[in-house]
């Protein structure tokens, strides 16, 4: 999962980066509002977090643009405006989620989770394909009831595989939604990455290969029984 | 409780009924005059039917007898000219009518009551060619009773009329007072549904009577002044919110993150931490700085300040941002310029003017400080950024022209210390974009004290 946080505080994307990073998201982030947009624009992302108060562009005429183009991608606005009639004002013009400042951090991830999971129509927060259970919560994945410890990219892979489960993901696909901009955009690195996945989700010999390779397309997750 | 409608009824009724109290009035007296000349000339219809000339006999006057039967309450009595009495009619019956003191050839008019009771208007003739009789006095009298009863109807009529005219005019006029101010009342009621939220609404000049054009342009004026109060107020409110919830935020977030992973804390983030204290330490400085100059200005002390030298103080004190920004800096004040002035609160306002201009003007630009002949001194410095609309605002607290407000180390507090400096020391300070796009900052005598030649407040001139 992507996240795009746009947000003119330096102070602040220290932090938020880092939190959302251990829960898993790949991760961009701009201080400047034109810029935001371009990015938005750009790639697809899973959640935009927007400020309101950007240099160049604010935060309300980014979230207008998007909107007016059909971009569905879930917003929350993370601001220090607090009046009833700015938290209206950002909601009527499609921000799915607003968040006032000071905030506490675990809240911005829950939050972030919510919206990411509701892009993919996913309202349970456990998803299963045969005998793996993934817990979207506790960000934890069992296989025939045995926890599999996971890389915080690792579960991110993970994640994005069994929310689009039984659809063909490509590897432009899991990169956009996975890996950010500073990773390496050597394509080899998503077909290491989930090499190293099938192997950590093989807990016995008697364990089915859940995620299979669709050549020419990319990769689906799914239980192809015995 | 004031009503005008109250106050209209209560002046125009009373003055209504006097003037519809004297129409019956003079109703009553007009009749009341035409029934006496009516009665004045039946009189003297009847002493015409008297005996004249040679024809006069006592008998003759039986004939008045005749008249006075056939028409009742008509009496007649003669006296001779001695005075003995010849003959009354017989409708006097047993009484008999006193003798009116003037008798004359013409006819004298007078009024008399019958011992019978009956009021009645006489006229006294003294008539000389009756023949046998001689030299005689005739009194003729007629009743009012046929008048009096008719002058009651009147009266009750006009009364009647009166009273059902003084009640249509009374309703009539509440309703017409009514119609009248409704347009008030729905001024009113319109006003009533104005609040915090609908401050754009304006009162509708379309319908509007031209009695209330006036308020409906002072009350619009009035929203248009409010309108603006709370704009500030709101943009205030932001401003204020970002200054303190953004860096809150930030400190709230890495300490959570420290708490969370304390094995890779870096040291950065206590560099972040020490960053972000210093910047919230500015900003409520800054706010305290404009607290203690309000408080202080009842404390306004006057001594003698040299301006150039207070000026080059100030030009030093913000050395480091022009030496780093290659601003410099042109000071034309005389250097015996000398103002009687708080010179602390001078110091305040000049270095937050000169720093504002040092932090703002374009890199290698030059500020030129000066007096002037309508001010005590000028700043002025490119600002090519700046736009008219701008400033009217600039002296808001915590405005800054940059809304995303990106840059931490300014908070949008320096020229509203400034202002608030000047106003303490009795001094205007305004701000001049000229078209090429340099803006003036004003230091001058206050409005008020124009007026007054030698004496500024507590700020004087020598030099």
């Amino acid at each position: 999962m992507r996240v795009l946080f746009i947000e003119d505080s330096k102070y602040l994307q220290k932090p938020v980066t880092k939190a959302l990073k251990a829960a898993g998201y790949g991760f961009d982030a701009t201080t400047d509002g034109e810029e935001g947009l371009w990015m938005a624009q750009s790639r697809d992302y899973d959640v935009i977090i927007l400020d309101i108060m950007l240099p160049r562009m604010s935060g309300l005429e980014i979230l207008k643009t998007l909107r007016g183009e059909g971009n569905e991608t879930p917003i929350l606005i993370l601001s220090s405006k607090d009046s009833v009639e700015d938290r209206v004002h950002g909601l009527e013009l499609g921000a799915d989620d607003y968040l006032v400042k000071p905030f506490a951090l675990v809240e911005l991830v829950a939050r972030v989770d919510t919206l990411s999971r509701r892009r993919y129509n996913q309202k349970s927060i456990e998803i299963t394909v045969g005998d793996l259970c993934l817990n979207l919560a506790t960000k934890t994945v069992t296989r025939d009831g045995k926890e599999i410890a996971l890389q915080a990219r690792q579960y991110a892979l993970m994640e994005y595989l069994m929310l689009r489960k039984g659809q063909v993901v490509t590897r432009t696909e899991i990169d956009e939604h996975v890996y950010d901009q500073l990773d390496s955009q050597d394509s080899n690195v998503i077909d290491v990455a989930i090499c190293s996945l099938r192997k950590r989700i093989e807990v016995s010999p008697e364990s089915r290969p859940l995620i299979h390779t669709k050549r020419g397309h990319g990769y689906i997750m799914e239980d192809r029984g015995a | 409780m004031k009503s005008i409608r109250r106050h209209f009824l209560s002046r125009l009724l009373p003055g209504f009924f006097l003037l519809w109290f004297g129409a019956c009035l003079a109703v009553y007296f007009s009749f009341k005059n035409a029934w006496e000349r009516r009665l004045e000339s039946e009189l003297r219809e009847i002493a015409d039917v008297l005996p004249v000339g040679n024809r006069g006999d006592a008998d003759s006057f039986l004939r008045l007898d005749d008249i006075a039967e056939g028409d009742v309450g008509i009496y007649f009595r003669i006296w001779g000219s001695n005075g003995e009495r010849f003959l009354k009619s017989q409708s006097l019956g047993q009484f008999d009518m006193v003798p009116p003191p003037l008798f004359s050839r013409k006819g004298e008019f007078g009024n008399q009551a019958l011992e019978s009771g009956d009021d009645v208007k006489t006229l006294a003739l003294r008539i000389n060619d009756t023949g046998g009789l001689g030299e005689i006095n005739l009194l003729v009298a007629k009743s009012r009773e046929e008048s009096s009863e008719r002058m009651t109807t009147i009266v009750i009529g006009l009364l009647i009329l009166g009273l059902g005219g003084a009640g249509i005019f009374t309703l009539l006029l509440t309703i017409c007072l009514k119609t009248s101010l409704m347009p008030l009342e729905k001024v009113g009621d319109m006003a009533m549904e104005i609040d915090a939220e609908s401050m754009g609404a304006r009162f509708p000049h379309e319908d509007t009577p031209s009695e209330l054009e006036p308020i409906v342009g002072k009350l619009n004026d009035l929203l248009t002044r409010l309108e603006m109060s709370f704009e500030r107020e709101r943009r205030f409110s932001d401003d204020l919110a970002h200054e303190f919830r953004n860096p809150v935020a930030a400190l709230k977030s890495i300490a959570e993150g420290a708490l969370e992973w304390p094995e890779e804390t870096p040291e950065e983030n206590f560099r972040d931490i020490k960053s972000i204290s210093e910047e919230l330490q500015f900003t409520i400085e800054n706010m305290l700085t404009l607290a203690r100059i309000e408080k202080r200005k009842n404390r306004i002390t006057s001594e003698p300040v040299n301006l150039q030298k207070v000026v080059e103080e100030c030009w030093q004190l913000c050395s480091g941002i022009s030496n780093l920004r290659k601003v410099t800096a042109r000071i034309e004040i005389p250097p015996d310029l000398v103002i009687d002035t708080d010179l602390s609160l001078l110091r305040v306002l000049l270095s937050n003017l000169i720093t504002n201009a040092a932090d703002y003007c374009p890199v290698g630009s030059e500020i030129v400080i000066k007096p002037d002949d309508e001010a005590f001194f000028t700043i002025s410095n490119p600002a090519p950024h700046l736009k008219p609309d701008d400033l009217p605002l600039m002296f808001d607290r915590l405005w800054r022209h940059d809304e995303a407000r990106t840059d931490s180390s300014h908070c949008g507090l320096g020229l509203s210390v400034a202002k608030t400096c000047a106003e303490a020391l009795a001094l205007d300070l305004d701000a001049r974009l000229s078209p090429d796009g340099v803006i003036t900052f004003i230091v001058s005598e206050e409005y008020e004290n124009r007026s007054s030649s030698e004496k500024v407040g507590s700020n004087t001139i020598a030099g």
